[in-house]
């Protein structure tokens, strides 16, 4: 393995004291759940698209990746009653990424498999992963089994993470990587030496299995479209000198499909496992995402937005109302026909919610309000701005027809 | 003649019964929701709109919202009497056998910076159809920073062409994807309008008030 730059100490204080700090939070956050964006919305394809394509420069090299994910469910959605919000945003997620690093030209791509559950609080996240294969430059492993799990926690305007990877790897017919053993040799006598047998140590490549930990501390910070983080961290095993590494990294939403990437530093296999957007190594690489969501990755991840509303007159003077918006933990509306009163919609499959709600033919107001964040103006209908409460939409329910 | 004489009058007590019946209503939702004195102050405001025959729920609805905002007892009764006026004078401009939904409509309009005169010609290119979409549309418009007067003239033209309800409501998400794309505004809705002038022969016999279309929700 290769020696880091970075000391080691420092990053295990780093993971000591962000520790303590989350301990006591953890607590807080179920007494008194905020308005605060989702976490976790960075890394999640469905923000991005479903499909991303990455190409990195590097110093003596280029990388690329592509990677496609779906979300397998396991959401759960509380309908015990309108007003009561809904929240416990379970996620589980598939991931299959594909990259390559010319440095290595003989090698074909190296594929990764990867299932990630996550649970996310407005100010607080955990999350669980299973991993195999993936990124493998030189001096790294192949590995057979990575465990992870992480704790992510907003700390001000800060999002801090701490987590634990756990790598079953095998050097393969790596010289690097001998595999020693001891051979008796036989040597025949002659006038001066007589007959006998002798140990010797015969060091040849061969394969090398060993567990390693990874222990890595991350802060990210958010500026509108611009994201920087910095992640230290090092590796353990058997019979393998400790790494230690770190990096730096920056990502600037220029499009709602293309968003810039640059890192200063490394990190190794098991660092990327979970967490498809990092690179391993210093470079300047773009990410392509080419069916991208409406609202580009970063937008979703600091303020969701709804894509689609959908009204439909009942009736008896009602109407259901239809909102579309992925990653949210909560979607409510209120309007005149509500007398302003915010009515929560109940979560549906797909990333729709809805609600029937009673309104009578006519011109009226609304607003949709995500997350508990600020009330907008619901896509797609007309606007009017000239009430107290900021943006609104106009809504025209004709009477239902027979 | 005297059997006449006691339907008239069970008519009227029936009414007055109906109307008292309103008022005690919105003053119970209003002190339910206000404090004191802002709940005094808009229940005035109100029944002075009663009184002149307007609507009143787009006055509780103001006040509410207001509230629900957290606007200070001072700005939430002047929001409401900033509609009131909006309200009259938008059933000044549309006339007075205008049904509810387009004076609201033309309130919003002239609260939205929308010259009276505009609505006004709004009713004189559609006599006899209803002006709610249409001044939706505007609202939108203006809303969306297209000029006033560039957003007025555009619906007046629309419409004087023969644009139905569906059409104007496509002409405004083709407006909204021009701007959304970057066009500016202005330029965008004139080149949409004339574009849409154009096609509009066509257009016009397409879109020729399938009664379906026309109650579809936008």
């Amino acid at each position: 393995m290769k020696q880091a730059t970075f000391p080691t100490l420092g990053a295990a204080v780093v993971a000591v004291a962000l520790s303590l700090v989350l301990v006591p939070a953890s607590h807080a956050e179920d007494v008194a759940p905020e308005a605060q964006p989702l976490l976790m919305a960075h890394r999640s394809l469905t923000a991005r698209g479903p499909v991303a394509l990455s190409i990195a420069a590097e110093p003596q090299a280029l990388h690329w990746a592509f990677e496609t994910g779906f979300p397998l469910g396991a959401t759960r959605s509380n309908t015990a009653g309108p007003a009561q919000r809904l929240s416990a945003p379970w996620r589980f997620d598939a991931f299959v990424n594909a990259s390559h690093d010319r440095e290595v030209v003989s090698n074909a791509a190296w594929l990764g498999y990867t299932l990630r559950l996550e649970h996310a609080r407005p100010r607080a996240a955990h999350w669980l992963g299973v991993s195999r294969g993936g990124s493998q430059m030189s001096g790294d492993a192949q590995a057979m089994l990575r465990l992870g799990a992480g704790r992510v926690q907003m700390l001000g305007g800060v999002q801090a993470e701490v987590s634990w990877i756990g790598s079953s790897v095998m050097f393969k017919n790596d010289s690097r990587w001998p595999r020693t053993w001891t051979m008796r040799v036989t040597t025949p006598g002659d006038t001066t030496h007589p007959a006998g047998e002798k140990d010797s140590l015969i060091s040849e490549p061969g394969d090398h299995s060993t567990y390693l930990n990874t222990g890595q501390a991350e802060l990210r910070w958010q500026f509108g479209r611009l994201a920087l983080a910095s992640v230290v961290g090092v590796t353990l095993g058997h019979d393998v000198t400790a790494r230690r590494w770190a990096q730096a990294t920056a990502e600037w939403q220029l499009s709602r499909r293309v968003m810039l990437l640059a890192s200063v530093g490394e990190r190794p296999a098991s660092s990327l496992a979970f967490n498809t957007v990092a690179h391993p190594r210093t470079m300047l690489g773009v990410q392509i995402a080419p069916w991208a969501s409406k609202g580009w990755a970063m937008s979703d991840a600091l303020q969701p937005t709804a894509t689609s509303w959908r009204t439909q007159a009942l009736k008896g003077d009602r109407a259901v109302v239809r909102v579309h918006c992925r990653d949210v933990t909560s979607v409510e509306i209120a309007g005149d026909f509500t007398d302003w009163k915010p009515v929560a919609l109940l979560r549906m499959h797909g990333g729709w919610w809805y609600e029937s709600v009673p309104v009578s033919p006519g011109v009226h107001r609304v607003q949709l309000r995500l997350n508990g964040g600020p009330w907008q103006a619901p896509p797609g209908l007309p606007r009017a701005d000239d009430g107290p409460g900021g943006p609104s939409g106009t809504l025209v329910i004709f009477p239902a027809e027979d | 003649m005297r059997r006449w004489s006691t339907a008239v009058v069970a008519l009227f007590l029936a009414a007055s019964t109906a109307w008292a019946g309103d008022e005690a209503s919105d003053e119970a939702r209003i002190h339910a929701r206000l404090s004191g004195e802002a709940a005094r102050q808009v229940s005035a405001v109100v029944r002075e709109a009663r009184a002149m025959g307007l609507p009143t729920d787009p006055l509780i609805a103001r006040a509410f919202e207001g509230a629900s905002r957290g606007a200070d007892d001072a700005g939430l009764v002047a929001g409401v009497r900033r509609q009131a006026s909006a309200l009259a004078a938008a059933r000044t401009s549309l006339g007075v056998a205008s049904p509810s939904d387009e004076i609201v409509a033309g309130a919003s309009a002239l609260l939205a910076g929308v010259p009276a005169d505009s609505l006004s010609r709004l009713r004189a290119v559609r006599p006899g159809g209803s002006l709610v979409i249409p001044l939706v549309v505007l609202c939108d418009l203006v809303a969306r920073g297209v000029p006033v007067n560039v957003a007025s003239v555009a619906v007046v033209t629309a419409a004087r062409a023969g644009a139905t309800d569906g059409a104007l409501l496509r002409i405004r998400e083709r407006i909204h994807t021009r701007i959304e794309n970057g066009g500016a505004p202005a330029t965008s809705t004139g080149e949409v309008v004339r574009q849409w002038l154009h096609e509009s022969p066509a257009k016009t016999k397409r879109d020729a008030a399938p009664p379906a279309e026309r109650k579809k929700v936008p």
